[in-house]
């Protein structure tokens, strides 16, 4: 087995991590900021030689797929933190990665120009979604597992059949690399962001532009994704910020603290039962937990420099994180750490495994 | 969830061109399930067809019978349909499990059938020949659905054999307590759902044949198809619980109450009078050429009519508003007839079957809507004389305006609640009714690139599109890698590095911004 696991989190450590939250929490003093976080590092996966650029837990929780730079998108175990297999067969890197509502395939978007389709169980390729003309950069199953939606350096966006392998529609979206798409969770709407700094609505059904959302500076957009009822969207620009916004094109909420200039780093948000939190990775190793509504940093999970540095934190710009509405989440970071790590929050966990089964 | 977003003008309106073709089979009849997310098509062969109307792809294949499906029709729940073949048989599917679960089997082949709303087991099936079932599928029973006769002649020479010459259309109503039987001789009976006894017979003045019928979706109107090329309208009068409270007749009793009064209508209410259960409201034909009509379809709304010409080399739709009678639109397709249709059931498309076995996916054209590409683009009516401000090109008002950034200042403090869903999407979450079929992926045919030696002979066969792909992205190639003969090691360095943005020369418009 190449990957370690590493389960226990020295006291002192922990210490450490609880303290930044409190001193947010003494800032924000006219709001609740919510009770503070406490993830600790449950599995480090290694295995991927180049660096980690999606991560994605399968919708019932089981599963965690990563996808790398090295060209293979890696299963693991998300209790166990177990490589369960590896879906080898593109030939260049991976940008993206996502899996369909049944949490029976997998779908990854890679520089190779192609998408492909694959059954989680055993690791069979089904499809091959070929058309872009450039780097697939990101991918979207529909809620109903009918669609895939990809964007790519050649500035269009997708749509596809995954059960045949046909292209369905070809939307011209962008006039730079379309960096992130997304379905709204009634798979009506699907959203797109670019680099040339809009982010735009479409209608699923006829291809058609709802609605052009765009900030005063303009900055490019690197990441978008619906919240989980599909009333609003998360986005992330390189001027260092995550803004949350509705459908009528305003930001509600702004969410900063970490660093993202350069990256297009996916954002998550964990809709526990206690509070909403949204997550992010930062290009300064750190992974930064925000309450959903106050905006304070609940938790700041701190990074290092290089490998051999003690602490449980990446020691290279977080790319990616993908939560568990159960208090679990991931992350991966790129070259020179090239792991995912599992980190989890006991208390929450325990809150949502109370609220799923009432005791007797 | 995109209905906020959506022009409500243009969403209303009718549909205008093919959008379209299904091609798989020979399709024969087509129906919407209830939530317009999966089209059924009955075959030639005897197979029934499910599309995605997301992926215009085909969902499932269910065989069934082992001649022609006639017609066929989804339950409530969407959890099952119901069709009517040549082979005398009809057949229930369950649409999940991707089989039949029960046939029955019948006297004559099926013309139509129409499908219990509160008791998806229960289905009325019509015949070419003699009068409808009433078919359970629980117990496999079926019972005939009585008709009836009222004119002169046919009373004189009533019998069993001169009642099974005649045919009659039956048609279930929303509401599950009545059947619609629509009669040889210009009835249309109205008959309790589990009696089966007589409510009301209407009759239609010249006493045409009923060819069809069909209900709106929400079951207040009546349309049929009448041989005399004409479509009557009906308004189903006292909507709930009627059956129950009514009196109802037998045959006989309704044969004497209709003869035994002095002057019997030549149109309405046989049996109550003004207080009929239909009253007609409208009649519908194409009076320059007198054509017959095929198939009837309230369109999502039931603001709107279309019908299908009966005709065997012109595929031609008439829409007509409900409410004024005018002809709104003709739907024109290629030179086949058409020879079953169905409108969606929540949109303004419809799906018709041409003779060949094609069904064409009629739909509005989108006109693109330019003031959705820039939050300040503005659509006009018409052309729109410029005045500039006083202060429009002047350097210093915009500078200060520029950063004041007034609407993100105005950042609301309210909390947001991410997981809620809008009331209107709750009920898609009702466990009770099947949407959308799981989807199952079968890999059609060995990918190449799973195997590293064919991968490899791929790449040797074409190495021209991998140099002229490597002539394409110098605009992304970075000092540090290598050309197209690096090894692999150091293209995917490239290639990984595409999450990053700092490569000005990728991206020349970014090097401003930066």
């Amino acid at each position: 087995m190449s990957e370690k696991q590493e389960l226990v989190v020295p006291e002192a450590e922990l210490a450490e991590a609880t303290v930044k939250p409190d001193s947010v929490k003494a800032d924000l003093t006219a709001k609740k900021p919510g009770i503070p976080a406490n993830f600790r590092l449950v599995h480090t996966l290694t295995g991927h030689s180049r660096a980690v650029v999606c991560v994605q837990f399968s919708p019932e929780g089981s599963i965690l797929a990563s996808a790398s730079g090295d060209s293979t998108c890696k299963l693991w175990d998300s209790t166990s933190g177990q490589l369960l297999r590896t879906l080898e067969g593109h030939t260049k890197g991976l940008s993206a990665v996502c899996w369909d509502p049944d949490s029976k395939y997998v779908c990854t978007a890679s520089d190779d120009k192609t998408l492909r389709i694959w059954q989680a169980d055993n690791g069979q390729l089904l499809q091959e979604l070929s058309g872009h003309t450039h780097f697939v950069f990101c991918c979207a199953y529909s809620p109903r597992g009918n669609l895939v939606a990809s964007g790519g350096f050649d500035e269009v966006v997708r749509v596809w059949d995954p059960s045949h392998g046909t292209l369905l529609r070809v939307i011209p979206a962008h006039s730079d690399p379309v960096t992130a798409v997304d379905f709204s969770s009634d798979g009506t709407i699907l959203v797109s962001c670019s680099y040339d700094g809009l982010c735009r609505l479409w209608d699923t059904e006829n291809g058609a532009c709802l609605k052009t959302m765009t900030d005063q500076q303009n900055p490019p957009v690197s990441f978008v994704k619906f919240s989980p009822n599909g009333k609003y969207l998360l986005t992330g620009t390189l001027d260092n910020q995550l803004k949350l916004w509705d459908k009528k094109a305003k930001v509600i909420k702004k969410y900063s603290g970490h660093k993202n200039s350069s990256h297009c780093l996916f954002a998550a948000f964990m809709p526990h039962a206690s509070q909403a939190f949204v997550i992010s990775g930062s290009e300064d190793h750190r992974i930064i937990v925000w309450n959903l509504n106050s905006k304070a940093e609940l938790q700041v999970i701190p990074g290092k420099d290089n490998p051999e540095t003690a602490g449980d934190g990446h020691c290279a710009p977080v790319i990616c994180v993908s939560a568990l509405k159960t208090g679990i989440f991931a992350s991966g970071a790129l070259e020179k750490d090239c792991t995912v790590k599992i980190w989890r929050d006991d208390n929450l966990v325990q809150l949502s495994q109370q609220a799923a089964s009432p005791p007797l | 969830m995109n209905r906020s977003l959506l022009d409500p003008f243009q969403s209303l309106e009718l549909p205008e061109q093919i959008e379209e073709y299904l091609d798989h089979g020979n399709a024969r009849c087509v129906a919407y399930n209830p939530f317009g997310t999966l089209l059924a098509a009955g075959c030639q062969d005897g197979k029934v067809v499910v599309w995605d109307c997301a992926t215009r792809g085909v969902a499932r294949e269910y065989e069934g019978h082992s001649k022609q499906v006639t017609c066929l029709r989804w339950s409530k729940s969407g959890k099952h349909i119901i069709s009517g073949g040549l082979d005398q048989c009809a057949v229930r599917y369950n649409v999940e499990k991707g089989a039949k679960d029960a046939t029955v089997s019948l006297d004559a082949a099926v013309v139509s059938i129409s499908v219990h709303h509160i008791q998806p087991h229960v289905c009325v099936a019509s015949f070419a020949v003699g009068s409808p079932s009433r078919i359970d599928f629980t117990t496999k029973s079926v019972r005939a659905v009585p008709t009836v006769l009222l004119d002169a002649e046919a009373k004189q020479t009533k019998g069993a054999a001169q009642n099974s010459l005649l045919s009659a259309i039956a048609l279930c109503d929303h509401a599950g307590d009545v059947i619609y039987v629509g009669q040889t001789r210009g009835t249309i009976a109205i008959v309790d759902a589990n009696s089966l006894r007589f409510l009301d017979v209407i009759k239609v003045s010249g006493s045409p044949r009923i060819l069809s019928l069909v209900l709106n979706s929400s079951g207040s109107h009546l349309a049929a198809i009448c041989y005399d090329r004409v479509i009557r309208l009906y308004e189903v009068a006292s909507f709930s619980g009627r059956a129950a409270r009514r009196k109802s007749f037998t045959a006989n009793e309704v044969i004497s109450k209709a003869t035994g009064r002095h002057q019997a209508p030549k149109a309405g209410s046989a049996l109550l009078g003004s207080d009929a259960m239909l009253k007609l409201v409208r009649e519908f034909q194409n009076a320059v050429e007198r054509n017959q009509w095929r198939s009837v379809a309230f369109t999502a709304d039931s603001e709107h009519l279309a019908a299908a010409a009966h005709s065997k080399t012109e595929h031609i739709i008439y829409i007509w508003n409900r409410d004024f009678g005018n002809l709104t639109r003709i739907l024109e397709g290629p030179k086949q007839g058409v020879v079953d249709m169905d409108w969606h059931p929540a949109r303004n498309m419809l799906a018709s079957v041409s003779a060949d076995g094609q069904i064409f996916l009629w739909v509005r054209v989108y006109r693109e809507n330019w003031s959705a590409f820039a939050p300040d683009f503005e659509q006009l009516e018409e052309n729109q004389e410029y005045v500039e401000r006083e202060d429009e090109f002047d350097v210093n008002a915009r500078a200060e305006a520029a950063p004041g950034d007034a609407p993100a200042g105005e950042e609301e403090e309210e909390d947001v609640d991410i997981l809620t869903l809008d009331p209107d999407l709750m009920q898609d979450e009702d466990p009770d009714s099947l949407r959308h079929l799981p989807v199952h992926i079968l890999p059609h045919d060995p990918p190449e690139a799973s195997d590293p030696d064919k991968d490899a002979e791929g790449k040797a066969a074409a190495p021209a599109a991998e140099a002229v792909n490597e002539e394409l992205e110098p605009s992304k190639s970075r000092p540090s890698s290598g050309g197209p003969t690096a090894g692999r090691a150091g293209r995917s360095k490239r290639e990984q590095s595409s999450r990053t943005l700092d490569e000005p020369e990728a991206l020349p418009s970014k090097r401003t911004r930066q």
